[in-house]
């Protein structure tokens, strides 16, 4: 036996993709921002699905050997670099600098070309000397 | 709406859209029947549905007890539909109620078994709905639909208790007299 809201319910029920579409409105506009992480979430999830996961392991080596070479080169650059890097220099350091740059300034003398001597001067005219004077100079 | 229905309304209120979508999903259909048969127009209808659900979210503070959800979004579509009809001029009606005593519907259990005359009956049963008064009309889908409460239909049409009762029971009434003198 069928009641009348079964009744109704049944005349009506065609209309349910119509009104799966306005709730759907309906919810679009009143929670506009709900839907736009779950499509950004879904991105990723699709991304991950099609990107990394079929080809899982080269990636994860692919990872593993950037990890050595960023560690290693970490190693590296932690060892070559000097301990007292920021202090003032000591008084030993000072001499061997100042020795360092004797040292240098020698060693530009030894390497610079020998100058150029200048060229003899003229014989100096005897007459020059037997200008009159118009008055003595004191 | 059944007491033991688990709405999850206290959800809506933190604005969860999931629990709003559960909502309106379990409305839909009913809240669509009763609209439609009372503007008999199915885009007008499906309009008012989607308003009635925009306002709900809107104004869901305004709800006082989570367990009348049913009935207040049915008063908000009710407010709708009311509209439409000022906007359709046809809110002048008027409709002289008479008193009588009816207690039920015409029912399957007089009906032949056979599923042609059944769906006659049924199409009989709808077009006799048609022909009550719209605020009988309203009272009686509210009643059979969702099986509000005498309270409830009188909160979702905005009348008094007494009103809600006559309406009611000279829907019935005018429907049985209807069914009894159909051709």
């Amino acid at each position: 036996m069928k009641t009348p809201r079964d009744l109704l319910l049944a005349r009506h029920h065609p209309a349910t993709p119509q009104l799966d579409t306005v709730r759907a409105q309906a919810l679009a506009a009143a929670f506009p921002n709900a839907r736009a992480p779950r499509r950004a979430a879904a991105r990723l999830r699709d991304w991950w699905q099609e990107l990394f996961w079929p080809a899982r392991r080269a990636w994860l080596g692919l990872a593993a050997v950037w990890v050595v070479i960023v560690g290693s080169h970490l190693v590296r650059s932690e060892r070559g670099r000097p301990e007292n890097f920021t202090g003032p220099p000591t008084p030993v350091l000072r001499q061997l600098l100042r020795e360092q740059l004797r040292l240098r300034a020698e060693l530009l003398d030894d390497l610079a070309p020998a100058r150029p001597t200048p060229a003899p001067a003229p014989p100096i005219d005897p007459r020059r000397g037997a200008i009159s004077r118009p008055f003595p100079i004191a | 709406m059944p007491d033991h229905e688990q709405q999850p309304v206290h959800e809506a209120r933190s604005g969860d859209p999931a629990a709003w979508n559960t909502l309106f999903q379990r409305f839909q259909l009913p809240l669509y029947s009763f609209v439609v048969e009372l503007v008999r127009h199915e885009q007008a209808a499906l309009d008012i549905v989607q308003e009635s659900f925009t306002a709900a979210i809107r104004h869901l503070d305004s709800l006082r007890e989570d367990r009348r959800f049913g009935s207040w979004l049915f008063s908000i579509a009710h407010q709708r539909v009311v509209q439409h009809w000022r906007r359709e001029s046809r809110a002048a009606q008027v409709f002289q109620e008479t008193d009588a005593e009816l207690e039920t519907v015409p029912d399957d259990r007089e009906n032949p078994r056979d599923g042609l005359v059944r769906r006659e009956r049924e199409a009989e049963f709808f077009a006799l709905l048609e022909r009550l008064p719209e605020p009988q009309r309203a009272v009686l889908l509210l009643h059979f639909v969702e099986d509000f409460s005498l309270e409830e239909i009188a909160a979702v049409t905005d009348a008094n208790l007494g009103t809600v009762k006559s309406r009611l029971h000279y829907a019935k009434k005018a429907l049985r007299q209807l069914w009894e003198n159909r051709p």
